[in-house]
């Protein structure tokens, strides 16, 4: 009868050891932080001005499906997708793409895809991407790919309540 | 006491131990024969379907490495195989002669995929038809409409892996992109005078209208054997294409030929002979190479093929 007893206990304990130990990453687990979002202020205004070195085409290599057409130029601010999609590059044209969504106080990443032709061309291409607080750059860089790769990266830069700054 | 002791509490902690043993096992996932089973009719296409499909799928190939796809009969086994399908997979344009692939997909009540579908064909004459090339693959671009058909089919196949599917399709497809840019690089590195590919049967037509070999010939394959080594229309050696072969090859001035591991060589040696040329090598055409070799894949057989032919005509 105490052996039963004893066999009743240590199943009690070892049930609720595993009771513990299967929630406990929920009870450890914190709220993620909500990174604050950009409050408008009068007379500012992000904006994005794209220049590549070459015309946008089809691209032969993206992924494609009837859900999801073949974008020439793809747009990403802080992981989400820019829609609609931004328009077509022309070389040495300046593309203003104004976001509404997705900018937060803290750093902000703006990713940018963009496929140059690939016919009988070895030639580097690339996209100066500038980030403008109204008519000031707050951030500046040109990605730059080889001959027949995607012409691809990311432009980080920082916003804060007293002001942006770009890197 | 002492011994008591021991003697009560040894069956308690044998259990303790063995609960303590089922809690702390990790999650044991069984070996998933439920998997979904694809079947391709060439090592190339099943190579598409695993670079997406990684371990999510079951990928098996008809043909094996150096098969004749062209001639190829089926076997009882490959009954059996199609029987345990969830997918085929084809090439299309009638690569695969008389249709064996569909035939078995049809027989065997499977769901076929064609995955030449949204490409652009080259036309070819042959006895006064028009024939569609079906050798699409051998560039890098057509092989990127394989890779987006054969990604939707298996998406169509388990919707739950949808971004599983879609992210190892866009790898793969920027892995393709890099292929085709370096083919082009090194492409270039031979003189355009010497960009001459005489192969044994005409499966390069793409590959020359895409990286520019055989200005002379239209851009297009220069080989003894038509489109296709079977009975079909424009198919097979004919004494006036081997003729206009050995006229090509006199007035290109060209260094080398190539045979192909799935089509006897027979012909491009007499040829080589006949015209005091060198064999360059052996390219992979219909096929992949077998596990193991440096062609095993569709990136290594572009690969060595370029190699091989950068090599003997530089």
């Amino acid at each position: 009868m105490r052996f039963i007893l004893v066999i009743l206990i240590w199943i009690v304990f070892v049930g609720g050891l595993f009771t513990y130990t299967s929630h406990r990453a929920d009870l450890s687990a914190a709220p993620a932080a909500q990174p604050p979002a950009l409050e408008k202020q009068p007379g500012t205004r992000i904006s994005l001005e794209l220049t590549p070195t070459f015309s946008g085409t089809a691209d032969p290599f993206a992924r494609r499906s009837d859900t999801r057409p073949a974008a020439q130029l793809t747009v990403r601010i802080n992981g989400q997708l820019l829609k609609p999609s931004p328009g077509e590059l022309h070389r040495g044209r300046p593309l203003l793409i104004e976001p509404q969504t997705s900018l937060h106080v803290g750093t902000n990443e703006i990713m940018v895809v963009a496929s140059p032709p690939l016919e009988d061309d070895l030639a580097a291409h690339g996209i100066r991407v500038r980030i403008m607080d109204g008519r000031r750059p707050i951030a500046d860089r040109t990605i730059w790919a080889e001959g027949g790769a995607l012409v691809s990266g990311v432009v980080s830069f920082d916003l804060d309540a007293g002001g942006p700054d770009g890197r | 006491m002492v011994q008591m002791l021991s003697i009560a509490t040894k069956p308690i902690l044998a259990v303790f131990i063995l609960l303590l043993g089922i809690i702390g096992r990790p999650a044991i996932v069984p070996a998933n024969t439920e998997l979904p089973v694809i079947v391709a009719s060439t090592t190339q296409i099943a190579d598409f379907a695993r670079q997406i499909g990684g371990d999510q799928v079951v990928v098996r190939s008809i043909l094996a490495p150096g098969a004749d796809p062209h001639t190829y009969l089926p076997t009882p086994n490959d009954v059996e195989i199609v029987l345990g399908a969830d997918l085929c997979l084809e090439n299309g344009l009638h690569l695969e002669g008389k249709s064996w692939m569909a035939t078995l997909a049809r027989d065997g009540g499977k769901p076929l995929v064609t995955a030449t579908d949204g490409i652009q064909p080259l036309l070819l004459e042959g006895s006064g038809e028009k024939i569609s090339d079906p050798h699409a693959w051998l560039v890098p671009r057509n092989a990127a409409v394989y890779v987006n058909n054969i990604a939707d089919a298996l998406i169509r196949l388990a919707p739950d892996n949808r971004e599983f599917f879609d992210a190892r399709a866009e790898l793969y497809l920027h892995q393709l992109r890099v292929l085709d840019a370096w083919i082009r690089q090194q492409v270039s590195l031979i003189p355009p005078s010497r960009r001459v590919l005489v192969t044994t049967h005409d499966a390069f037509n793409y590959f020359c209208r895409e990286y520019r070999f055989n200005p002379k010939n239209d851009f297009l394959s220069i080989a003894p054997v038509g489109w296709s080594t079977g009975g079909e229309v424009g198919a097979g050696i004919t004494p006036e294409r081997r003729r206009r072969v050995i006229e090509s090859i006199r007035q290109s001035g060209t260094r080398a030929l190539f045979v192909e591991t799935t089509v006897n060589p027979k012909q491009v040696r007499e040829i080589a002979r006949e015209t005091g040329i060198v064999i360059g090598g052996e390219l992979y055409s219909d096929s992949m190479g077998p596990s193991g070799s440096a062609g095993e894949t569709y990136i290594g057989m572009m690969r060595e093929n370029v190699l091989m032919i950068v090599n003997a005509l530089l």
